[in-house]
């Protein structure tokens, strides 16, 4: 089943993307062949292959005998999965505003908890210990201009780099 | 003869002033450090280290640079194995099986096999460098846009046989991986594609980010995934004592043909103007994949997966000085910024620096030997420092990933896009690996869809749209040839014992 949901999905998008090919401009000179040419033939490819895929799963699960029972799934911890993506998603989005040096203290902070550490020193000196040495490294050493964010936290970095 | 063979004593000597060792240290001390941290690239380094040479002999800041290149090549193999993400482009095949040794608690094996391959493959390129330069840069020479496309047809061919289980996923992985590499701007034309009017987008999806999203972060996320009970990952074994694990006399024997076969394709791709290292590490890695009497086994840490990227890639360094010393083009990025550091004393590479400047071309000669050999030096020093990482808890060693993963994408540009390129991957790796899509097809797509598509419409271009250009050319049709022969020859294979099969039942 999850075969033929991927299958649906990937002809979807190759529809999607080809209807978007439709609209690139053509330039002069390159009528024949143009930008389009490409994308459309991978496009096409990946369509027939999605198709291939789900006819191969829909023949699979008719050939699978009803009522056999599978194996029962290994138990995954799926909250602290949404949780940790959902930590790194807000993590990146904060750092334009917040810089890069104080989301990146916190963030590490809230991984090191959804990641089994319930101690709050060593937490603490982990994340502070990492964040320094990104620092130290990245923004003194070779001058990478890390994102400052915005308002004190942008005078703050001005202070550090 | 006797004059090349005295023009390479002559080299040896230069290199070995103490002034010169102490460049080429200095050069891999740089290297290796660059190498280790994800997102700065070799090409970068030269580029700083360029001016520091300007007061230096010509020999000396040459070395330093030889030597940074060398090393940063192999050193980014060391967190490739150790935590997936590649700290250099050239090190994305070793991830495949390095990684694998690494859980398995091997990582020290699977450190050394990377610094015994390095070595060797950019030791097997200096001799070719030195003594078959001149042949190969007109082999290189006669390769056109028909031969280019040849060639990435030639590497997609494998894509059934790396990855996941699945062949009809692992080639749907690499269909998607060559449609991924056409978002950005045209190469061809410069129209914008699929760029949803997003600045951002129009260089295309940055490849090193991209790779870092599909292996490291979508790794955390089945680590969290799988349970870390106190922190721990379920089923993970403490490193064995993290000695260099070089690989025994039988295991060299072993490997001879992956060695030889992989230092060969390095080299060769290595004097490709356009194509370098990470190409080459493909290939490498493909074509053992290609020979190997299991090819199955390519993908869950074994040697082979190692030695045949590691080789190769270092191979390509040497290969890549061959067009820049014989006709003056560079092989690769980094060797032409590097064409600075030679214009800043006054040189200027080609035919003629081969015939008036012997002394220093055999020198530098000389220096790729020396700065291959230091690789090992490089591996002990960079080993010491990263290797026991591993045994950290989850909760250390899963943040540590997430932020380089971060730190390494935003580095590489100094671009917020790059680093919402890497997240995106991440969850596309996640949900592609849960569903059995193989994550190495996807990213062969990726690496060859641009010479793929810009190869053949030029091609195709100019020849007038006649697509004969592509079997009449000779390399090009050995090379399709050997594409098709490849791609059938699972199923030959199968026909063939299936007749066997058929055979022994009736006799029996």
């Amino acid at each position: 089943m999850n075969n033929i949901i991927a299958g649906l999905i990937l002809i979807g998008l190759s529809i999607f993307f080809f209807f978007l090919t439709t609209q690139f401009p053509i330039v002069k000179g390159y009528q024949q062949m143009g930008d389009a040419f490409w994308p459309r033939a991978v496009l096409f490819v990946l369509i027939g292959l999605s198709v291939v895929l789900i006819l191969q799963a829909w023949v699979k699960g008719k050939k699978k005998q009803p009522g056999k029972k599978t194996s029962p799934e290994k138990t995954l911890d799926r909250p602290a999965l949404f949780k940790t993506m959902g930590v790194m998603i807000v993590y990146i989005l904060c750092i334009p505003y917040l810089g890069f040096l104080v989301s990146t203290f916190l963030a590490l902070i809230v991984f090191s908890y959804l990641m089994g550490d319930r101690k709050a020193s060593r937490m603490m000196y982990f994340s502070l210990g990492m964040t320094v040495a990104t620092y130290l490294i990245f923004a003194l050493l070779i001058y990478t201009a890390l994102p400052r964010g915005v308002w004190i936290f942008k005078s703050l970095s001005n202070l550090l780099y | 003869m006797e004059v090349m063979l005295e023009l390479f004593a002559f080299g040896f000597y230069n290199v070995l002033m103490p002034v010169n060792i102490l460049a080429m240290v200095v050069g891999m001390l740089i290297g290796l450090l660059i190498g280790i941290l994800p997102g700065l690239g070799g090409t970068m380094a030269v580029a700083l280290i360029i001016p520091f040479t300007f007061s230096m002999e010509p020999v000396t800041g040459i070395l330093i640079l030889i030597s940074l290149y060398c090393t940063s090549t192999f050193a980014g193999s060391i967190t490739a194995i150790l935590f997936k993400i590649p700290g250099e482009a050239p090190a994305i095949m070793t991830i495949l099986d390095g990684h694998e040794m690494a859980k398995r608690g091997q990582a020290g094996k699977a450190l050394g096999m990377a610094i015994f391959a390095s070595t060797l493959g950019g030791v097997f390129s200096t001799i070719c460098l030195a003594v078959v330069s001149i042949p190969l840069s007109t082999v290189a020479i006669e390769f056109g846009d028909a031969e280019y496309f040849a060639m990435a047809v030639m590497g997609l061919s494998v894509c059934s046989g790396i990855g996941g289980k699945s062949v009809l996923k692992n080639v749907i992985g690499a269909v998607i991986g060559l449609f991924l590499a056409t978002f950005g701007t045209s190469p061809i034309s410069g129209t914008h594609r699929f760029t949803f009017g997003y600045s951002g987008l129009l260089m295309g999806i940055t490849f090193i980010p991209a790779v870092i999203g599909l292996f490291a972060i979508s790794e955390v996320f089945e680590e969290v995934e799988r349970g870390l009970k106190g922190g721990q990952r379920e089923g993970y074994k403490r490193q064995e004592k993290v000695r260099i694990g070089m690989p025994s006399w039988e295991e060299i024997k072993y490997l001879k043909w992956t060695f030889l076969r992989s230092g060969i394709i390095g080299t060769i791709i290595g004097t490709l103007p356009g194509v370098g290292a990470t190409t080459a590490a493909f290939f490498g890695y493909s074509e053992a994949v290609r020979w190997s009497k299991h090819p199955e086994k390519f993908g869950t840490g074994i040697i082979e997966g190692i030695a045949a990227p590691e080789t190769a890639n270092n191979a390509a360094t040497g290969g890549a000085m061959v067009p820049l010393l014989t006709l003056g083009i560079p092989g690769s990025s980094v060797t032409a910024v590097m064409i600075g550091a030679f214009l800043i004393h006054g040189l200027r590479p080609g035919p003629m620096m081969m015939m008036q400047q012997e002394k220093l071309v055999y020198s530098i000669f000389a220096g790729y030997f020396f700065s291959n050999l230091l690789i090992i030096l490089a591996g002990v020093l960079g080993i010491k420092f990263v290797a026991r990482l591993m045994d950290f808890p989850y909760h250390k060693v899963g943040p540590a990933i997430l932020l380089f993963a971060v730190i390494g994408s935003y580095a590489i540009n100094n671009s917020m896009s790059d680093v919402y390129v890497t997240l995106a991957f991440g969850f596309i790796g996640y949900v592609l690996k849960k569903q059995g899509f193989g994550l190495a097809p996807m990213i062969l797509g990726m690496i060859l869809g641009d010479m793929a598509e810009v190869s053949l419409r030029r091609a195709l271009l100019l020849s007038n749209f006649d697509p004969m250009i592509l079997i009449t050319r000779p390399i090009s049709a050995g090379l399709i040839l050997f594409a098709i022969l490849s791609l059938c020859y699972p199923l030959i294979q199968k026909y063939i014992l299936k007749g066997r099969g058929k055979e022994e039942l009736a006799s029996s």
